[in-house]
């Protein structure tokens, strides 16, 4: 066919004006990120604002050092990396599953459905006081603060992404004899694997909020406690450390999660390269 | 008449169906159809949209459950969904998260065949719809037409007893559509199932069938059946040839007399 014979020869190209257009952009960003932190430098550095207020880079990297070898920065950042990584993780894990049976069977959904949107629209935050009475000031409250709000935020995409999986898709598996189990998991598992991980990026940025938020109230180690205590000591330097340390990891966690997402679901159709 | 003694592959026997919307509304969609499919036929269910012609090919396939009547196949009451069906969808059915060689193999994995026994298979059709050199192609990189080929492919793989065809080529533009008629149609001379094939197309159901069925309007009846005895293998040119145009003003008198196109325009859909 002489379309085909078309495609095949367009495709480099076009891959190749996919490449110079990705690395452009890239460049762009760079600039605009350098233009900020250059011109917080020089504004910091100029006399002309409070140095206390508006710690100048050099300030806060000779923080850094100090936090890293005399105040066990390394231990807030492990304590508050774990206490992401644990709630998010049984969040997500559980959202996945309960989501993927609610879209699924109308039974489960009709069970858990008005639970899930009965403490959906409160935020998580809100359970911090009542979890403290409940469980104390150690591990367990900050942990199910974090799960929850996870799995709050992810479920909804996992039911979507079930709920919405196309007719004509189960239509075809069922004209070609699959049972209910293949269907379930050969169809609409699969055609739900985007909504599924959107939920599952989006609860990310849930985490690192609720773990800041809930350190900040109650914790004796931990990035969040860090800084609460550093604000008692005006040291505005120790600050910006702790919240460059909870940037960096965030999205470090969130381009680990974009690459698996970009491997899972490169047969979908998308603008973006 | 008992079941076993039904003499066709396919028979519907006095199908009755009703629509019922959310609002209570109830639409008569087909009423006593009884329709007969040969063994090794290629019959086209001809009619207007709404006149419930895909209505009646997703009840043989099983996928809807009509409120009267019944399902015959080989002689045998066929109700539900099964692999002895095969549908090929009007809308894009082909899997996106597979690739092509994934999609072909598809049914015969859901059959628990092995990896050794599908391989030839897959190769074998891949080649038949000529998609070879996109095996690992995603439906995504491929056109309309490739997709419908791939949904073919893999409908044919699987080798159901007979196939079922819901406007499979409607979506497609004119060159794309004559031109998978014909693949078509060299597909089935090589392997002759029992094709029911839905459309709207005048030109394409007598291109394609054996006979045609021209269905009444809602609630839809098969108003006649007429036997297209143009030669096999058929050709493109087919279709500018004198016999064929004879068959095409038969079949649109029937048409107008039915539906009356010419004159009754505004009145579509009102029934």
């Amino acid at each position: 066919m002489q379309v085909n014979g078309n495609r095949v020869a367009a495709k480099p190209k076009q891959q190749q004006e996919v490449q110079t257009l990705a690395r452009k952009r890239l460049t762009v960003s760079v600039v605009s990120l350098l233009t900020v932190f250059l011109a917080y430098t020089l504004v910091s550095n100029s006399g002309r604002v409070n140095a206390v207020l508006f710690p100048p880079p050099q300030a806060v990297a000779s923080s850094a050092v100090t936090l890293w070898t005399e105040e066990n920065l390394p231990i807030d950042i492990l304590t508050s990396l774990w206490r992401v990584l644990a709630g998010y993780t049984a969040g997500v894990t559980l959202a996945i599953l309960l989501g993927t049976l609610m879209g699924w069977f109308w039974f489960v959904d009709g069970v858990f459905d008005p639970l899930v949107e009965l403490i959906r629209p409160i935020p998580p935050l809100a359970y911090i006081p009542l979890m403290i009475l409940w469980f104390g000031i150690d591990e367990t409250p900050k942990l199910l603060v974090i799960t929850v709000g996870c799995f709050l935020t992810c479920i909804i995409n996992v039911v979507t992404g079930v709920k919405n999986v196309p007719l004509v898709y189960i239509e075809a598996a069922r004209t070609m004899g699959a049972n209910n189990r293949q269907l379930f998991f050969g169809v609409a598992m699969p055609a739900a694997v985007p909504y599924i991980l959107t939920g599952v990026r989006v609860a990310l940025g849930t985490a690192w909020a609720i773990l800041v938020a809930s350190e900040l109230i109650a914790a004796q180690r931990g990035l969040g406690f860090m800084m609460t205590n550093a604000r008692r000591f005006f040291r505005t330097d120790s600050i910006m450390v702790g919240i460059i340390c909870i940037g960096l990891m965030a999205f470090t966690m969130d381009r680990i999660l974009r690459y698996v997402n970009r491997r899972l679901t490169s047969w979908m159709e998308r603008r973006e390269s | 008449m008992s079941p076993s003694e039904s003499q066709f592959k396919i028979e519907c026997r006095r199908i009755t169906h009703t629509f019922r919307t959310a609002k209570q509304q109830e639409t008569l969609a087909l009423k006593d159809v009884s329709l007969g499919v040969r063994d090794s036929e290629f019959l086209c269910l001809l009619g207007p949209s709404g006149c419930g012609k895909t209505t009646l090919l997703r009840i043989i396939a099983g996928l809807i459950q009509p409120d009267d009547g019944v399902i015959l196949l080989d002689g045998q009451p066929s109700m539900g969904t099964s692999s002895d069906k095969g549908m090929v969808f009007q809308r894009d059915a082909t899997f996106p998260w597979l690739t092509v060689e994934k999609n072909v193999e598809y049914g015969l994995k859901l059959r628990g065949m092995s990896q050794a026994e599908r391989d030839p298979i897959v190769r074998k059709y891949i080649r038949m719809v000529s998609l070879e050199g996109f095996e690992k192609a995603y439906p995504k990189e491929l056109s309309g037409g490739m997709r419908k080929r791939v949904d073919i492919g893999r409908t044919y793989a699987y080798n159901p007893k007979v196939l079922l065809m819901d406007e499979p080529f409607g979506s497609l533009d004119l060159f794309t559509k004559t031109r998978m008629q014909a693949d078509l149609l060299d597909l089935w001379s090589k392997e002759r199932k029992t094709v029911v094939f839905v459309t709207h197309d005048l030109e394409e159901a007598i291109f394609l069938a054996d006979r045609v069925a021209v269905m009444s309007k809602r609630p839809g009846r098969i108003r006649e059946i007429i036997q297209i005895d143009l030669p096999r293998p058929r050709h493109v040119d087919l279709k500018v040839s004198e016999a064929f145009g004879a068959i095409r003003r038969r079949l649109w008198e029937q048409f107008e007399d039915e539906f009356g196109v010419a004159q009754g325009a505004a009145e579509e859909g009102v029934s």
